[in-house]
């Protein structure tokens, strides 16, 4: 009995969800007609349909472009950044090396420390040789070799290893001052200006280090 | 040159407004998106609108666009309020917006183009994209669940009239005439 009217109900939602197209059976219309729930579903279909499409009025002329975001663009606009960084890096990089390569070259790139150093070495040298090797007469001979090692202006750290097989015991104490602590070429500079008699007062502590300089450059040939 | 913006005028004229209504309602009330994405469909179409000269292919065509569109965006998170009010604009009630809500994009947008805009089967498959088999199965199933949402919602909130649609007059003129036509008068089951 239950069954038979729950009968109408089942049947009247089929035709609701079969898109209310077909022709509704009698008693399924009478019912739906008088029921409650089925009062409900058509009304729940209907309030569809009374949507009116064109209230909405024309769209914006010129709206700004969906942002239709392809799951790739992130991607490739995270690798178009980094890939520029990187260039700026690159270039960045080059120019603080540029001024660096000129001086090692001995380019008249800027007036610092160095390149005066390396313009004492390479014309001042046997002007300074008097100065700077007050300590060491015998080192007269051998400026005339230093300058022809370019790494005269090579920074410290790098500079012994290379030519000290080179230089003899000897010149090593002649290079060591200019080259040895930055501290010690400021003093060393006044020195090729000023009189042979000012570079005494300086250079007496530097020959005390040089015998240590000279054991090492034995042991490696 | 002339003719052809009077064209493209034209052609906006015809399917901006209900477009842009589709667009609406397919993003539940989000004006700013719908309306990039219904200028964007018209921008499109009007470049061919001699290709779209028949005015069924073309609704078809723009909603296409509009639903293909849709697909690449992100969810955004809505209020329900923001819904309610503008679909409401539409003339939707609330409890069909709330229903609508609960479907998925593609059951939206099939019920949009078969229910509300009446499209034929096959311009609604060109609309989704997809054979006329798997629209008709995507239809039942968006149709089956609006309609649980929609009858849930007004079983709750049982409002003070249920207005009368196209269906219920249907219904009242199939119960009216099987009355009249019964010999013994009207047997309710």
């Amino acid at each position: 009995m239950k069954r038979r009217t729950d009968d109408p109900h089942r049947r009247f939602r089929d035709w609701l969800l079969a898109g209310a197209d077909e022709d509704l059976p009698r008693d399924v219309a009478v019912h739906a007609y008088v029921c409650a729930d089925c009062q409900l579903s058509t009304a729940a279909l209907d309030m569809l349909y009374a949507t009116d499409l064109p209230l909405a009025g024309p769209p914006p002329l010129r709206a700004a472009a969906p942002a239709v975001r392809h799951p790739m663009r992130r991607v490739a606009l995270a690798t178009g950044g980094a890939v520029a960084v990187t260039a700026v890096a690159v270039v960045a990089t080059g120019a603080l090396r540029l001024p660096t390569g000129i001086l090692l070259g001995g380019g008249s790139a800027s007036p610092s420390g160095p390149r005066t150093q390396e313009v004492l070495g390479n014309t001042g040298e046997p002007e300074a040789s008097p100065t700077s090797g007050d300590p060491t007469p015998p080192s007269s001979s051998q400026p005339s070799r230093r300058p022809a090692t370019p790494g005269a202006s090579v920074p410290p750290g790098t500079q012994a290893p290379t030519f000290i097989p080179i230089v003899t015991p000897v010149a090593t104490q002649t290079a060591r001052p200019s080259v040895s602590g930055p501290p010690r070429p400021t003093p060393a500079t006044p020195a090729p200006t000023a009189s042979p008699t000012v570079a005494p007062t300086p250079t007496p502590p530097e020959p005390t280090p040089e015998p240590t300089v000279t054991e090492t450059p034995s042991p490696l040939p | 040159m002339l003719a052809a913006d009077l064209l493209r005028a034209a052609f906006r004229d015809v399917h901006g407004a209900r477009l842009y209504g589709f667009a609406l309602l397919l993003t539940l009330g989000q004006r700013a998106r719908a309306g990039a994405l219904a200028a964007a469909a018209l921008d499109a179409g009007a470049a061919r609108v001699d290709a779209l000269r028949h005015p069924e292919r073309a609704a078809a065509w723009l909603r296409a666009r509009v639903v293909r569109d849709a697909r690449g965006l992100p969810n955004r998170p809505q209020s329900v309020a923001e819904r309610r009010t503008v679909l409401g604009e539409l003339g939707m009630s609330e409890a069909a917006a709330d229903a609508l809500g609960e479907l998925g994009a593609d059951e939206r947008a099939v019920l949009i183009a078969a229910v509300i805009e009446g499209l034929e089967i096959g311009d609604v498959a060109t609309v989704m994209g997809r054979e006329i088999g798997d629209v008709h199965r995507l239809l039942s199933s968006a149709r089956r669940r609006y309609l649980a949402s929609a009858s849930h919602w007004l079983r709750e909130r049982p409002p003070a009239a249920i207005p009368a649609g196209p269906i219920a007059a249907r219904v009242e003129a199939a119960a009216a005439w099987a009355v009249a036509a019964s010999p013994r008068g009207a047997q309710i089951p």
